[in-house]
């Protein structure tokens, strides 16, 4: 028996269909929680404003604070919108800001790092020296300052997070961007005459993607919390505009009246949503070293 | 004579992480054999065919996870029944076990001296000082220049062939009964390697060492060990007298092996005959059919060889697993003639 | 010389590589006749792989000079275009058959990519020459579709084979390529490489210190130690009866049935 279901497994290890390229991640319970909650996420973040049940914008003074009714289980904010509505409809502005950290971070890290463990030298220093220079400085910092110069709302914090993200990905990315130009591949490809740019980009970004999308992964949950300050700080998304981290700021009001639903939801979207990131994130990185 | 070491029936699984979730690969498949004090056994074959696994097993040095059937026995206590207690007593006095790579084996961290010296004397028996003096005679011995010196340096200042044989002389220094050789010259040079085998040769003649020699290289086992097992998938097909192995060849698949070798004394104005290659590639014990499991490359097959597993048969000091071998065995020695 | 002697296809001259202050290289020169076959013997440490870097352009010689194919090539090639042309000249198969193939590329894709370099053919064209390098180092198509990881190291070796072939290069260096086989995997590959050299007249450079398979695959020899080469002639003439006393010892070290190693004098014994 053994040696059937083992002959099996050889055959079918050669074309993977996708069902089994994922039970291969072997992600453990944790893991398994992680890829649902990032696929509900995910759903909410493309569907959200369809799902809501009323719209989000609709204010009605009267009903301000107001607790939950038929048909609206969250109650009412500050300014009398349906909570539910909000907490749906904000799963796309605060799960956009940090996707567009991680992309354009994980976009500049990427090249950096590898055109730097190709070419070696003093184009490798200068990228470690930028690396370094911009690990040591905190991140919301950055992003605060940047609003400051450059003014409130997404664009702002997203930049400048992306930037603050860009080193972390970018020291591992190198460092397996050089371990696999140590490779007699890369030898074999430089010595069969493909240009530079081909092996860059053809081969050596292509090998190092897993270590990639792990990392920006475990990034996404933090950029998520990062840019949640900074809306709750109010420099970030600005009113009416539904955001997790804003409604944590303006469900304030409802927690002192004894209706924190807003506050409550909204974070506890945030809290799980960053959770479900980062831990799925670990696992991808961890499946990745051992190999 | 008691058998020092008797391995029966083992079976040993290991588990994989495969597309399809959690399974056990077999991956040795019923193998037995025994080591008389003093002697050599080479343990033979290619990848996948379960060589290095059969010798881990017997100081259960198998990954986590790892089913293991039958019976170990090392001077009669029974490996497989042991506590942690018994088993590191067993690893660090009774048998020794060296690896292809030297540098896996010890600590970079640590000096070669403690490396050398720890083992015996945590073994218990005899104090730092007299452990240091056999020692810096075994390491003159495999020759290791300034010994002394050689102890206060780390393992990076050394190269492979040198740290391998300081391995093989902290392996000596234990007393063991038995040493467990795995692929210990694969990664040294040819002259490095000479200089190894001469050294563990000498070490089992003067002291009675028995050893297990796990090699790919056919010729290596034959010179060095009393008698060669050859394994295929994760059994062993032929056992032999090394002495005669190499010229009277009783399984198909060690004629194959022999005759695959280029061979380096041919005369020169001789036409180099084509190697006779064996079709296909090694196989893993679970990838092996039913049957025999060399059947599919094999030359001498016939129908009835891919029915049932042939049965390890003994005449004399001899054992091979080939339903043919009585018929086969003038049509293999003409096979490896050339590279008598 | 007379003149029905072929075109030398490597000459090398007095080439020698120095790191930091160790030679690696020192004086070395040979040359082979283009079809021919030549077999550099040495351990590690002799300089070898050091020799064959500088004639792939990978590294600069110190001093000393390189022709392929008559033309100087002691500098490595510093454009795009000066290393594309090189690697229509001479081209190299690895040791490992593991790191030598991207891993996420299929062989028929690896292949496609180096003709699409180095020949200017339709997509047909192409995937026919794709097919017929295929059945020169026997891979079938199944094979030939498969990502790395499904093929075994002898068919991995074969790709790298068939890659060196596909830039059209006259010249292939062979560093230790069939050390880490099988011996029934070997055996294959060795006589794949004999049919080649056969069928295209392509000329080798085989590194290696196995005695026996420099043998059976190279007509001449240079046995390289400490950087310097100690030895020359015919291969059956060196490896059967060796004049220098370190060739003699690479010999006796070929373990044979009945053999007995004798340890050398004691490393700097005093």
């Amino acid at each position: 028996m053994t040696t059937t279901t083992g002959y099996q497994a050889i055959t079918l290890r050669e074309k993977p269909t996708v069902v089994h390229r994922i039970r291969g991640l072997e992600l453990g319970v944790t893991g398994w929680i992680a890829v649902v909650l990032v696929v509900v996420f995910t759903i909410m973040a493309i569907a959200g404003p369809a799902l809501a049940p009323h719209d989000p914008y609709t204010q009605d003074l009267l009903r301000a604070n107001n607790p939950p009714a038929p048909g609206y289980p969250l109650g009412f904010d500050y300014e009398g919108r349906d909570i539910l509505s909000r907490v749906l409809a904000g799963a796309r502005t605060s799960l956009l800001g940090p996707l567009l950290v991680v992309i354009l971070g994980a976009a500049l890290a990427t090249l950096l790092a590898v055109t730097a463990a190709w070419a070696r030298g003093w184009w490798d220093a200068s990228v470690n020296v930028v690396f370094d220079f911009l690990l040591a400085f905190p991140g919301l910092l950055l992003a605060v300052l940047s609003v400051a110069v450059f003014g409130k709302g997404l664009v702002a914090p997203v930049v400048a997070l992306a930037i603050a993200y860009m080193p972390a990905m970018g020291r591992i990315v190198r460092s397996g961007a050089r371990s696999e130009t140590s490779m007699d591949y890369v030898t074999a490809l430089r010595a069969l005459g493909v240009p530079a740019r081909l092996i860059v980009f053809r081969h050596l970004v292509p090998n190092v993607t897993p270590l990639i999308i792990a990392q920006a992964t475990t990034l996404f949950g933090f950029a998520l919390l990062d840019l949640s300050a900074i809306s709750f700080l109010g420099l970030g998304v600005q009113e009416p505009q539904p955001d997790w981290g804003l409604m944590v700021n303006t469900g304030a009001a409802g927690v002192l009246l004894g209706h924190p639903a807003e506050s409550l939801s909204a974070g506890t979207c945030l809290a799980l949503a960053a959770c479900a990131f980062t831990v799925l994130g670990l696992r991808l990185s961890r499946r990745i070293e051992g190999r | 004579m008691a058998p020092l070491l008797s391995v029966e029936g083992l079976v040993v699984d290991l588990p994989v992480r495969g597309p399809t979730g959690r399974t056990h690969h077999r991956i040795i498949d019923g193998v037995s054999f025994d080591v008389a004090p003093g002697e050599a056994v080479g343990l033979v074959g290619e990848s996948g065919s379960g060589k290095s696994l059969t010798l881990r097993s017997v100081v259960r040095l198998l990954p986590e996870g790892a089913e293991v059937r039958g019976s170990l026995r090392f001077a009669d206590a029974d490996v497989l029944t042991m506590n942690r207690k018994q088993l590191n007593a067993l690893r660090s006095s009774g048998v020794a076990t060296i690896f292809q790579d030297p540098r896996a084996a010890v600590n970079p961290m640590r000096t070669v001296g403690d490396f050398v010296l720890e083992g015996p004397v945590r073994a218990g028996g005899r104090n730092r000082d007299e452990v240091l003096r056999e020692a810096l005679g075994l390491l003159t011995d495999v020759g290791i220049d300034r010994p002394e010196q050689r102890l206060r340096q780390y393992p990076h200042e050394l190269s492979g062939g040198m740290l391998q044989r300081i391995v093989i002389a902290a392996a000596i220094l234990s007393r063991p009964q038995l040493l467990l050789a795995d692929e210990p010259t694969t990664a040294l040079d040819v002259t490095t390697q000479s200089d190894v085998i001469a050294i563990l040769d000498e070490q089992r003649h003067e002291r009675g060492l028995a050893m297990v020699f796990v090699t790919h290289d056919l010729d290596l086992a034959a010179a060095i060990c009393d008698r060669t097992c050859v394994m295929y998938a994760g059994r062993i097909v032929e056992d032999q007298l090394s002495s005669t192995l190499h010229d009277a060849p009783q399984h198909p698949y060690t004629a194959a092996l022999v005759a695959a070798r280029p061979v380096l004394d041919i005369d020169a104005g001789c036409e180099l005959p084509v190697l006779r290659a064996i079709r296909g590639r090694p196989a893993s014990a679970y990838e092996a059919p039913s049957g025999c499991p060399f059947e599919p490359r094999c030359n001498h097959a016939e129908p009835a060889c891919s029915a049932t597993r042939p049965p390890e048969v003994n005449s004399g000091c001899s054992r091979v697993a080939c339903f043919r071998a009585s018929e086969l065995r003038g049509i293999l020695a003409l096979e490896v003639e050339t590279h008598a | 010389m007379p003149e029905q002697t072929p075109p030398s296809a490597v000459v090398v001259d007095g080439l020698e590589r120095v790191f930091g202050d160790t030679r690696a290289v020192a004086d070395v020169s040979f040359s082979v006749v283009r079809g021919a076959a030549l077999g550099i013997v040495g351990e590690s440490g002799s300089g070898k792989t050091t020799v064959a870097r500088m004639l792939m352009g990978l590294l600069r010689p110190t001093s000393g000079s390189i022709q392929l194919a008559g033309v100087d090539r002691s500098a490595p090639p510093r454009t795009e275009g000066e290393r594309r042309e090189r690697a229509r000249e001479i081209q190299m198969v690895f040791q490992d058959p593991y790191g030598s193939l991207d891993r996420r590329q299929t062989a028929s894709a690896a292949l496609t990519e180096v003709l699409r370099l180095h020949a200017n053919l339709s997509r047909q064209q192409r995937d026919e020459r794709v097919r017929e390098l295929g059945d020169l180092v026997g891979l079938d198509k199944r094979r030939l579709d498969s990502l790395p990881r499904a093929l075994s190291g002898g068919e991995r070796q074969r790709v790298a084979i068939a890659r060196a072939l596909a830039t059209g290069a006259p010249t292939i260096i062979l560093d230790e390529a069939v050390a880490a086989l099988d011996v029934s995997i070997q055996a294959q590959v060795l006589n794949v490489l004999r049919q080649i050299r056969e069928a295209t007249g392509v000329t080798y450079l085989l590194i290696s210190h196995d005695l026996a398979v420099v043998r059976y695959l190279v007509d001449d020899v240079v046995v390289m130690k400490a950087g310097a080469i100690v030895e020359r002639g015919t291969a059956a003439q060196v490896l059967a009866s060796p004049e220098h006393a370190y060739t003699q010892q690479l010999r006796d070290s070929v373990p044979r049935p009945n053999w007995r190693p004798a340890r050398r004098t004691r490393e700097g014994a005093a």
